[in-house]
């Protein structure tokens, strides 16, 4: 009997160790709602920002992936605080302490817990410790001190996360966000031209061209053809395709610049819509302004600075040159066209400048080429430049080849494939290596060079490959009709022949 | 059988603690009636001789020390002898000689052992710093031993022995100040600071009057003892054990635990017997407020009788007027305040 009236402090001591560590885990429990909540107010303001972020406008409200995602984080950090409480569980004597310093106990639980760990009470004093704090723990609320908290943040960071996750949800997510276009989706917004329209676009600027007499629109035109019958071929891609298009677009409102007149108006009611006329690169100020620059801005200008079409609007520009087909078909004076050239119509070939496209869309070359300029300076190309410019200002000049229109005549006295000595260039005509030197090699037979009926059709000519020159220079032959002209003061006869 | 027999003798035993506990109160409160006005040194001698140790006590004359011993005697029921320390005093002095005893006319004469003073429960060693370092030394080793060898043999002093011994702070002079050693043998140093307006007028009016308050014996020599076992017997927790070790530890300048003001200011720290002082008399003022346990709060109350003369200050210390008392109340309370 006496034996049980002792083991019943123990007992007492113990029961209260365990009221505590329930009082302890009814407040973790409390706790981790309260980390519930904050967490779910944290997703709450995450998925708002990221709403903002994608543009997506409007409140959140109790959409479904919303809803979601702050249950998600609410369970995450109710989880989370479970997790890391289990795992820093008080032990009986940290619990036995709790109780001596919130209930002021004076070391009495710590001591018997001690007391009772080391196989119970030995001599009178013990023993009437334990069972004098037996008979406390019998009356004591123990779960208070695993109850007690220490810091009042956790609810009311709680609270705030109420009110800013209710407010995340309720506020709508402002609609002024950037948008953000992946690469992915520019690709997909790609519209692959229409080839009827491209080659109807060709045959217009043929007339025209031919009927104002620009070497631009011819080149342009052909260069509209190959495309459409690269596009009909569908050996091209929808990108590569589209960033041509894009980019003869740019050339045609500067080649409209050039000519005036209801053509230049026709073309920049058309496309200027299509194009991004506001970007700096392609204003048409800037797109006028280019071929009155001297030699060194050249018609060759849009290639270097592309004009800025938006994915989102190639559909729209490619109505536009369908629609611009079907004016001029329906009106051909609408843009210019004379009723005889009109009825050429269909009739111009290959122009001259069949390598404009080539030319102007490599960085590396100067645009448009004139037929007898072995170089062209500066890196925007220029306006005819060296032998060709001045050979055109005497009649019978050029070593008796006579006259020539400018970027009219045949450059075969430039083949340099046809033999003869190469001769370089003297160090003052290469002026700190500003000069890009290419060269043009005529596709038609060189016997054609002597005559000059062939005007009003320029051979076609392709660039060589630069890399390809093993030496850079001119052939003696015609060392001296060039020289005259880079340095006539060298030539003994005053640079006539 | 047997077993109940053990239970009934342990529950006689837990009735006798009870008890001597009540009769110690009561004891404590003659006391009190008696020396006027100085209940926390009465407190600390109680203590320190529930703990089994002696007592240094500093103070100034005039200040009831030898009133403090009388009445602590009767009232504990202890033989008391006051022993005047001076410089030619010798140690024979105080622990006894043998002289001649025997017949009157010659014949049987032997030699006797004559005990010192220093043979009885309670000893009043007065101004102990004016004796030479021999004449302490013999009652120090009386004090640790609880015996004195004279000619040889040893002689065991009266349980329980109790020393209250005092110095004086003033007329250093001629004086043979106690070595450190020495010192850390007494478990409390007491000091006794000059009464209060109201204490003092309360002195006067207890002391001066025709009827003077006398003590009653409370307690017996036996109940001493017992009480003395039991005091052993408090149980300590863990975490009070560790505070008292970090406090001592927080003492010695070369240790990391060391405050900084020990660092700087103390010479030699807290020796392990302080720490052992430290523990009991907390185990024994918790057995006297009538707890079985000891707590921090015993343990912050003792600090400072049990540690103040363990504690030596350097010359830097001394220069800059660093008082021990706020040492160690310092170290004290910052590592209680960390098991808080």
């Amino acid at each position: 009997m006496a034996t049980q009236s002792r083991a019943e402090p123990g007992h007492n001591v113990l029961r209260a160790l365990r009221s505590a560590e329930s009082g302890w885990w009814r407040r973790v429990a409390t706790d981790a709602a309260l980390a519930g909540i904050l967490g779910a107010g944290v997703a709450a303001v995450a998925i708002w920002g990221a709403a903002m972020r994608r543009g997506e406008p409007g409140p959140l409200g109790l959409r479904p992936d919303a809803v979601l995602a702050v249950a998600a984080g609410a369970m995450f950090a109710a989880v989370s605080w479970l997790v890391v409480c289990a795992l820093r569980r008080p032990s009986q004597l940290d619990l036995a302490r709790r109780i001596d310093v919130l209930l002021e106990q004076s070391e009495r639980f710590t001591t018997v817990y001690e007391v009772l760990a080391a196989g119970g009470p030995r001599g009178v004093v013990a023993t009437a410790l334990v069972d004098e704090v037996g008979r406390k723990a019998a009356t004591l609320d123990a779960k208070v001190a695993g109850w007690a908290r220490g810091a009042r943040w956790p609810r009311v960071a709680a609270v705030a996360a109420v009110v800013v996750g209710a407010l995340a949800l309720s506020l709508p997510v402002p609609g002024g966000a950037k948008e953000v276009v992946s690469p992915a989706a520019i690709r997909s917004e790609v519209v692959m031209p229409d080839a009827d329209a491209l080659a109807g676009l060709a045959e217009v600027l043929s007339l025209i061209g031919e009927q104002e007499d620009s070497d631009y629109l011819q080149a342009l035109s052909t260069s509209f053809r190959e495309l459409a019958d690269r596009v009909s071929a569908g050996v091209v891609s929808a990108a590569e395709a589209d960033k041509v298009a894009r980019e003869l677009a740019g050339h045609l409102m500067t080649a409209s610049q050039e000519v005036g007149g209801a053509f230049e108006a026709a073309i920049e009611a058309a496309l200027a819509g299509a194009l991004n006329v506001g970007s700096p690169a392609a204003t048409p100020s800037e797109r006028g302004a280019a071929p009155q620059s001297g030699s060194q801005a050249g018609p060759s200008e849009p290639a270097q600075a592309p004009v800025s079409l938006p994915p989102d609007r190639s559909a729209s520009f490619y109505r536009s040159l369908t629609a611009l087909v079907e004016e001029f078909e329906r009106d051909p004076t609408g843009l210019g066209l004379r009723p005889q050239q009109q009825e050429q119509a269909g009739a111009a070939g290959g122009g001259f400048y069949a390598g404009v496209l080539e030319a102007s869309t490599d960085a590396r070359s100067a645009g448009p080429q004139q037929p007898a300029a072995g170089r062209s300076e500066g890196p925007a190309g220029g306006d005819p430049a060296g032998a060709a410019e001045r050979s055109s200002a005497g009649v019978g000049d050029a070593a008796g080849q006579g006259a020539a229109e400018l970027g009219a005549g045949s450059d075969t006295f430039l083949d340099l494939a046809g033999g003869g000595e190469v001769v370089p260039l003297a160090q003052a005509d290469s002026d700190e290596g500003r000069f890009v030197e290419m060269e043009l090699i005529p596709l038609t037979d060189p016997g054609a060079a002597q005559s000059t009926s062939s005007v009003g059709t320029p051979p076609a000519f392709t660039r060589s490959d630069e890399a390809a020159f093993t030496s850079r220079g001119i052939a003696v032959e015609h060392a001296g009709v060039v020289g005259r002209y880079f340095t006539p003061g060298k030539v003994p006869d005053g640079g006539r022949p | 059988m047997a077993e109940r027999a053990v239970e009934h003798e342990t529950l006689s035993e837990h009735e006798r603690l009870q008890d001597a506990l009540g009769r110690l109160e009561r004891g404590r409160h003659a006391v009190r009636k008696v020396v006027v006005g100085q209940e926390d040194v009465i407190d600390q001698v109680t203590i320190a001789l529930l703990s089994g140790g002696h007592v240094l006590i500093e103070s100034a004359p005039g200040l009831g020390k030898t009133l403090l011993v009388r009445t602590l005697g009767v009232v504990f029921g202890l033989k008391t002898n006051r022993i005047q320390f001076t410089p030619d005093l010798m140690p024979a002095d105080i622990v006894g000689t043998y002289a001649l005893a025997g017949g009157d006319r010659g014949d049987g004469l032997r030699t006797e052992f004559q005990p010192g003073p220093v043979f009885a429960q309670m000893v009043l060693a007065d101004e102990i710093n004016r004796a030479t370092p021999k004449t302490q030394s013999s009652l120090l080793e009386a004090m640790q031993e609880g015996t004195v060898t004279v000619m040889g043999i040893e002689y065991e002093l009266p349980r329980p022995f109790f020393v209250l011994a005092t110095q004086n702070p003033i007329e250093m002079e001629g004086t043979y100040l106690l070595p450190e050693a020495q010192i850390d043998r007494f478990f409390f140093k007491v000091t006794l600071g000059f009464p209060s307006q109201e204490m003092l007028e309360s002195i006067l009016e207890a002391t001066t009057g025709a009827e003077v308050a006398a003590a009653e014996t409370v307690l017996g020599p036996a109940d001493v003892l017992a009480l003395q076992r039991w005091t052993r017997e408090v149980p300590i927790s863990s975490d009070v054990r560790a505070a008292v070790a970090q406090v001592v530890r927080s003492t010695q300048p070369e240790l990391p635990e060391a405050t900084e003001r020990v660092r700087r200011y103390v010479r030699y720290g807290v020796s392990p017997r302080g720490a052992q002082a430290l523990v009991l008399a907390a185990k024994a003022r918790a057995l006297m407020s009538g707890r079985y346990n000891v707590a921090l709060d015993d343990v912050r109350a003792v600090a400072m009788p049990a540690l103040r003369h363990r504690l030596q200050v350097n010359f830097e210390g001394e220069a800059a007027g660093v008082v021990v008392d706020d040492l160690v109340a310092e170290v004290v309370e910052a590592v209680t305040a960390r098991r808080r």
